[in-house]
């Protein structure tokens, strides 16, 4: 699911991963903070 | 803001056009949501996906499923002109999640309509866009989270009881293939 930061890299395997808004830009998630 | 094709007197979240005429209020909608306030945000091509843990049934996917088609196909009635670049749609996604089938019903309605038709859709992550929620919000042409939202990803979850063992089988197997659906987008 566009899970670009290799830190961050998650296969869905069904552990939840959580996100804050910088962390989302950063893997990818989403294209800008407002 | 970097990489906004928008004009930039407008902001993300907020459409240009007149939102004046209540006079054709689908019923609809009432049934479903029954506030003023969103038929009105609806009629401006603003829609909310909010879900509680009790919205079991998916409702606020499909309300926004059935909103978001019926916003597209009746542009250019009064003058609107919604889901072009000009004049995004809005998604604000405040949702716990709910029914993978549903989240998926709304992701890939709204792919169609961008591969197919050109629609111009944000989606912006407001408090939560979790599970099903998270999903809805990759699909915008445009994806956006306010500075304190929080977003949570995982794999399909499913319960397995009530039937025989083949039956659970073969559920394990349909929902392998919708969590390997899942990892690709």
């Amino acid at each position: 699911m566009g899970i670009k930061h290799k830190d961050l890299e998650l296969e869905l395997a069904g552990n939840d991963k959580y996100f804050n808004a910088q962390e989302a830009l950063k893997c990818g998630l989403i294209d800008e903070v407002i | 803001m970097k990489n906004l094709s928008r004009s930039k007197t407008s902001s993300p979240g907020i459409s240009r056009i007149n939102c004046s005429d209540y006079s054709r209020l689908n019923p609809d909608i009432r049934s479903i949501r029954n506030s003023d306030t969103d038929i009105y945000l609806a009629r401006c091509g603003i829609l909310y996906l909010e879900s509680l843990p009790t919205d079991a049934n998916g409702e606020s996917f499909n309300y926004v499923k059935h909103e978001l088609t019926r916003i597209f196909n009746t542009r250019n009635e009064d003058g609107n002109s919604l889901g072009i670049e000009e004049s995004p749609i809005v998604i604000y996604i405040n949702s716990l999640g709910g029914p993978v089938n549903d989240a998926i019903a709304l992701y890939d309605q709204i792919m169609y309509l961008r591969k197919y038709y050109g629609l111009y859709l944000h989606t912006i992550a407001q408090g939560f866009a979790m599970s099903g929620g998270a999903l809805i919000l990759q699909a915008g042409t445009k994806r956006y989270a306010t500075s304190n939202s929080i977003l949570m990803i995982h794999g399909v979850q499913a319960e397995y009881g009530g039937g025989t063992l083949k039956e659970a089988e073969i559920d394990l197997e349909a929902n392998k293939k919708m969590n390997a659906n899942l990892i690709k987008i």
